[in-house]
Formats: structure tokens, sequence, C-alpha cells
């Protein structure tokens, strides 16, 4: 196993058949195929077209004589450098985490081969780098024809305009030479941070310290001295700062590569950027493979730890992510318990203890985090000025619904992952299917019902005339969320699979819409006795019905198919 | 051979495996025995060449995994516990990416669908790992284990998750290994498998070993004549012996 095309051959065989693989599943799975076919139209519609659309009219907008007061030259510097500094602060979050990409099935699988580890780090170096080349181009997809005119007219006070296209190439050789010294500087830094060893530990805290500690300090520089900014010039000018210069030195380097062909001693300093972004490389790839006998050993512990948990929160796996995070922290003691544990709820309602107390464990910290802003919604409307004796009490009410959509979704959507893959556990319990949904759609509205009150409470005793349009909200709420939360978990039970990202996206696309169509109609009948003058609590209590009644039918349509639902297809 | 000195593993200030040290012969057996949390994992991922030992040797075939990983990862075998596969490749492709990594393409050719046809998944061959259940997983990742015909396989838990037959089938597939001159451990909290399976037993306790032997050895050394491979364990490791049943059956 001596020679390097022998070791490469597997890891290309894997890639390549992975990727060929992944796309066959994709077209030939008609879940993922209408998942796909949507989440490409939305893209398109959403940000392609429009982008693709807009040249023509950026061109009609663009001035004939951009009357530009400083040398041009020094804009054409300051935008090559605020290119490529921002894509160096993007590499630098993503400095000690390189390495920690391995699957656990590179871990059971490919780690106990002979397979050069050295072979394997240049296998993903190369990988990361054309991925890592192709990522400034996703960005630039967007406004990549209008930018280019903006570029183009830069250089209309030039001696040499067409000189706008060459200097964009020497940008992209800069940008692929710089790439090439963050992925492998990336590799290095964190293959020598994140070893199992004690000292390690130290290190990464002091590697992480001292880059934060910079980057605070300059983008506090960088306040002060953009506070008092006049206009282009004075940007102009902090961008020529020693500090940026030198805490961005390579963007510094690579920027003086992209004004070779006009600065006057260009190809020198040319070479002297690349050369020391070659520099950086070298040392960069020198220290990675000094650590190449801990890649494997830190990949193994990571790839079980924060793989876990990244693809459980990247499912939409909350409990999972949460409970994962407990074990990997070793938090074992036992838990305490509260007046929940005494209640002696049987039957389908155990269903509904079993998820209070798993929301209170799960989704506590959102709870704490979004009250303050439902409490927020509820006053606004009472602290707003009206005529009117109750205040906007119309204003109230889409508020309460805004409130009821924020936490049914965000319980219902993260939660109803969790009920699929526990499934196994669900079905064999003495439960209809369609009960089995009820209760767990149901369960998903005690947190929102929490909120809502003491929103509520705290809009009415702000305001008292609102005493009615609080009754109506607290009589809707838990309706309201009974129906939304059917609704997702309808969409959910349709586009099951939680690894596949076309369809999680799809999924967040069905769901809203679904949400919307189906909140229609009781909200519509709501709006239409508001209108009408019906009595708020009467209009409250009808609109309900209609809500509970359409979210029975839900359950009544989502019951079989969970009871069919089969995790491993 | 597998040869195992002094070997230490710590995770930060954790100590997973504390000095263990032992030695594997062609043609045995031997069982890795001890608690949960014992450090059985963590000590055959050293030997498997995952993890990083913080002190001590490995040495398989007389090559020694630190300093001559490629020849010594060459006549390896590890199937790990509940393995992880990669689900985008088919049970066929899988088994030939295996073969590719050791360079022992000829060998799949030769064996591949023999292989998969004695565990049970030839009709699988052009089925994503992705589809498969927990138990053929197992199956295949002992059929990418044996395409190489290597001669140290080290086996986590092989048999928790296969169907009877399967288990038969792994059994035997020790068996002929053994037969063959391979020098094999295996992890196993079955401890009836192990006695029966096993030539002798090393047993692990908080990251160091207790005891090795055969189960006489054990029973001579530990004055315990008579008593099974069970009755030795939970003595040596200071389990708890089995409570009172609870229900009445």
């Amino acid at each position: 196993m001596s020679s390097l095309a022998n070791q490469a051959r597997p890891l290309l065989f894997l890639t390549f058949r992975s990727i060929l693989n992944g796309i066959k599943r994709a077209l030939t799975t008609p879940r993922r195929l209408i998942g796909l076919v949507f989440f490409l139209g939305y893209y398109f519609l959403m940000f392609i077209r429009p982008a693709l659309t807009m040249p023509s009219r950026t061109m009609d907008r663009m001035p004939a004589n951009l009357d530009i007061q400083f040398p041009p030259l020094v804009v054409i510097d300051g935008i090559a450098f605020a290119i490529l500094a921002t894509l160096s602060l993007f590499m630098l979050a993503g400095l000690t985490s390189a390495n920690t990409g391995y699957k656990p099935a590179d871990v059971d699988v490919l780690f106990s081969t002979p397979i050069s580890p050295r072979v394997l780090l240049g296998f993903r170096i190369l990988r990361d780098y054309l991925v890592t080349l192709v990522f400034p181009l996703i960005i630039a997809l967007f406004g990549l024809l209008p930018a280019k005119v903006g570029w183009q007219t830069l250089f209309r006070g030039m001696p040499n305009p067409e000189y706008a296209g060459l200097t964009l190439r020497f940008l992209t050789i800069s940008w692929a030479l710089m790439a090439l010294a963050w992925v492998l500087l990336g590799y290095a830094v964190s293959l020598f941070v994140n070893r199992s060893d004690t000292a390690s530990d130290r290190n990464r805290r002091v590697f992480i310290g001292c880059v934060t500690g910079a980057v605070v300090m300059v983008g506090g520089y960088l306040y002060m001295s953009l506070r008092g900014a006049q206009g282009v010039e004075d940007w102009v000018q902090v961008g020529q700062s020693p500090i940026l210069r030198g805490f961005f030195f390579m963007a510094s380097m690579a920027t003086q590569m992209v004004l070779a062909p006009f600065s006057p001693g260009g190809p020198t300093s040319a070479l002297w950027g690349a050369g020391g972004l070659v520099g950086i490389s070298v040392g960069a790839y020198w220290l990675a493979i000094t650590q190449t006998p801990w890649m494997y050993d830190q990949a193994a512990i990571k790839a079980y730890s924060k793989n876990n948990s990244r693809q459980l929160q990247q499912s939409g796996d909350l409990m999972g992510a949460v409970a994962e995070n407990i074990r990997r922290r070793g938090k074992n003691k036992p838990l305490k318990e509260w007046f929940v544990h005494r209640l002696r709820w049987t039957g389908m309602w155990a269903l509904i203890w079993k998820e209070i107390i798993l929301q209170s464990r799960a989704t506590i910290g959102l709870f704490i985090f979004l009250l303050p802003f439902a409490i927020f919604m509820g006053v606004l409307p009472a602290i707003i000025p009206s005529r009117r004796a109750e205040g906007p009490g119309s204003l109230f009410l889409f508020m309460q619904l805004m409130v009821v959509f924020m936490f049914t979704l965000n319980s219902a959507m993260t939660g109803f992952i969790e009920v699929l893959k526990r499934v196994d556990l669900q079905r064999p319990l003495p439960f209809k299917p369609s009960q089995l949904v009820m209760m767990e759609v149901a369960s998903k509205g005690v947190i929102t019902w929490i909120a809502s009150i003491i929103s509520v409470i705290v809009a009415v005793c702000v305001k008292p005339a609102l005493w009615q349009h609080g009754v109506a909200v607290l009589l809707c709420v838990p309706f309201y969320s009974l129906l939304m939360s059917s609704a997702v978990f309808l969409a959910t039970i349709l586009f099951p699979d939680v690894d596949d990202p076309t369809q999680r996206q799809f999924r967040g696309l069905v769901t809203m819409l679904s949400i919307v169509i189906f909140l229609f109609f009781p909200a519509g009948a709501m709006i239409g006795m508001v209108v009408l003058n019906v009595n708020l609590i009467l209009a409250g209590a009808l609109s309900s019905l209609i809500a509970f009644g359409l979210a029975v039918g839900l359950a009544a349509i989502s019951g079989p198919l969970y009871a069919n639902y089969n995790p491993s297809e | 051979m597998l040869e195992v000195q002094g070997l230490v593993k710590d995770y930060k200030s954790f100590r997973a495996v504390n000095h263990l040290t032992f030695t594997i012969h062609p043609g045995e057996i031997v069982g890795l025995l001890g608690p949960n949390g014992a450090g059985k994992t963590s000590a055959l991922r050293c030997m498997a060449g995952i993890l990083k030992p913080t002190q001590g040797h490995i040495r398989i075939n007389g090559f020694d995994l630190d300093s001559e990983m490629a020849k010594a990862k060459a006549g390896l075998a590890f199937v790990p516990e509940l393995p992880s596969l990669y689900e985008l490749l088919t049970v066929d492709e899988h088994l030939r990416f295996v073969a590719m990594c050791f360079d022992r393409l000829d060998l799949y050719e030769a064996k591949g669908d023999e292989l998969l046809a004695r565990y049970h998944l030839m009709d699988k061959k052009r089925e994503l790992v992705a589809t498969l259940s927990k138990g053929m997983r197992q199956k295949l990742a002992i059929a990418c284990a044996l395409v190489h015909e290597a001669n140290v396989m080290l086996f986590d838990e092989p048999i928790i998750g296969i169907d009877p037959a399967g288990v038969a089938e792994v059994k035997e597939e020790l068996k002929r290994a053994k037969e063959s001159g391979a020098a094999i451990l295996v992890s196993t909290h079955l401890l009836d498998t192990a006695e029966k399976l096993c030539d002798r037993v090393l047993i692990l306790r908080k990251g160091e070993m207790v005891a090795q032997g055969t189960l006489a050895e054990l029973q001579a050394q530990h004055n315990m004549a008579g008593k099974s491979l069970e009755e030795v364990f939970l003595e040596l490791t200071g389990e708890p012996s089995p409570a009172a049943p609870v229900f009445n059956v």
C-alpha cells in the first residue's frame, strides 16, 4: 500500500460513489424528488432569477460618469482589501473546527485501514480547498453581474480601463492563494488545539482568547474610526490603516497581488504578496503534518460527540440534541421533581404529562428567551394611544395570534421530529393512531398556552379595558395552537426524512403554507364576526370551534399515516 | 500475532485504559470482558489504530502500529460495536471500498459474492447501506472485516443485534479464522459465549486488567473451583450478584 495513487483511489471512489448515489436517490424517490424540485424552484425564483434580471436595471441606473474625488487606485485597493478581509473573517471563524467534519463511518471503517493519515489529510485539504474556492462564487452569484458593472465603472478614470478584467483575474488568483493558506492554517490550528491531551486544552484557550481579543480590539478600532466618517474618503482612509492591514495580513498580501497591473512596483509587490501566502501555506502544511498522529484520535472523539449533537440539531430533533448535550457534559445527577411529577394522569393524559416534562427540560431556555417578546407583543397595543376605550383591540388580537404562532411553531417543528423518532415506543401504546396524534399535537400547545396567559394578563393589567379581548384570546389559544400543531404534524409525517436537507427545507415551506391555509378559516371567521360587531367572547368561542373541528380532521388524516410510518424507509 | 505492552489511554484527565499488557498468538481466540465503562472499547480502538495511545506499544504481526502503521494495519480487521457505515454506498460498493483500502481488490473479486451470500446479503447487494437493518449492518461490517483476509481480528460485541442464524455464522467464522491461524480478540458481555468460544479471557475493571487466563486458570488463581465464568467475572469485577426477580412468571 505504498503508492499515493493506490491510497487515494479508495477515497476518490468513496466520494464519487456517495455523490452519485445521493443524486440517484434524490431523483428516484418521489418524496425526495418533489422536495428537491420545490427547493430548487424556490431558490431559483427567490434569488437566481432576480439576480439574472437585475443587470439591465442596474446598468440603467448607473451614472455615465461617476465622479470620483480621489485616486481610483486607492478605491480599488480598498474594495479588494474589503472583499478579501471579509472572506478572511469567515475563514477565521472556522479556524479551530477544520478537522471536525469526520463522520462516524470514517472512524469505524476508514481509520482502521492502512490508508495513511497524511494521505487522508491531503485529500481532505484538497476537498475543503475546492469547496472554499467556490464559496465566494455562491455569494457572488446573487449579484455577480451588477458587481461587475460597478467594478468596471471604477476603472473609467484610469489610463487603462481594460485592466478591469485583468484586475478581476488577479483578484481571483489572490483569493485562490489566500484560500489555500486559510484552509491549511485551519487544519494546522484545529489539529494542534483539539488533541486529547491536557496541554491542548490550554493551547485552545490561549488561541481562542488571543483571536477573540484581537477581533474585539480591531472591531473597537473600526467603530471608533468610522463613527465620525463623513463619506467614502473616510472609509477608504480607514481601509489603509496599518492596524487593519496588520490584523488581516493575509488579505493585505492578497491585495498587493490585485494591484499588480497598476501600482508602480506592482510585480515586485505582487511577488512579495504571493510569496508570503505561499510561505504561510507551507508552514501551515508542515505544522498540520506534524500533528497527523493525533488526527484519527481527535476525529474519533469528536465524530461521536459533536457530530451526534449537530446532526440532531440539523435534523430538528431538539429534544435529542438537549439529551446529547447533557450526556456530553456528563451531567448525570438525578433531576429534581416538581409538582407535575406528582400528578396521577392516566390513559391518554399520560402523553400530555410526558410532554410537559420533556418540554420543560428541552425548551425552557427558549421559553425564557421568547417570553419577554410575548409580553412585549401583548403590552404594545395596550400602550399605544387610541381614541377607543379598549385601545387598538384588533392589533392586540393580531399580536396574540403572532405569539401563538411563534411558540407553537417552535415547539411543534422541533418536537414532532422526536415523535417520529420514538415511533416504535409510542405505537404499541393502547390508543388509536388518531388519538395518539391528537394528544401529541395538543401537548405541544401547553407552552404556548402558558406564554399567552402571561402575555394577556400583563396586557390586561396595563389596560383593563382589553379584558374582553383577553378572554377571547384565552378561549382561542388552545384551539388555534392545536390547529397549527396539527398542520405542522401533517407536514412532518408527509415529509419525514430528517436526514435529507432538501426535504427539510421543503417541509418548512409546506408547514408555513398549511398553517396559513388552515388558519384562514377560524381567523377569517373571527375577523368577520369582529367586523359585524358580534360579542368578542362569542366570536372567540365560535372561532375556536372551527379551529378544533379542523384540528380533529387533520389528526384523522395524520393518524393512519403515523400508524404506517416506518422510520427505516 | 497481537502484542500489547503497557497500553495507557487518557482522555484529558480521565484514564480509560491503565497499563494493559497481553499477547494473542496465531490461532487463538481471546475474550475481552469487563463491565460497562471498563475501557474495552477504548483499548480496542487503540489496537485498531483509531485512538492514539497515551503510553505503550502495540505490535501487529511484528510491526509497530505507531511507526509502521501501514504494514501493521495491512493484517488487521476491526469490527466496531454497532458499526457506522457509509450510508450512501451500496452493500457491494462498501465491500469493494474496504478491499480497495487494503489494496486487495483481487480478494474482493474472488470472494466478495461468497461473503455476501454467507451473510444473506446477496439480495441487498445493489441496495444502499442506508436501507439496511441494524442486524444487516452488523453482518456487512463483519463481511468487510473478512474480505481482506486479516490475521489479527478485533471484534467489539460482534453478535449484538444479529439473528440466531447470523450469530451461529459469526461463531463459525471466528472458528474458521482461528483454524486458519488468525489471532482474534473479542470484546463481549455475553459470558456464556465467551466461555464456549474463547481459549482464554482478559478481564478489565476501571481500565485495569484484573485477571487473564483460561477458565481453569482463573478458577485456580482465585480459589473458585467449579464456578462458572459468570461467577468468576462477577467476583473479580465487584459487580453485584443478580437481584431477586421482580416478576413471577
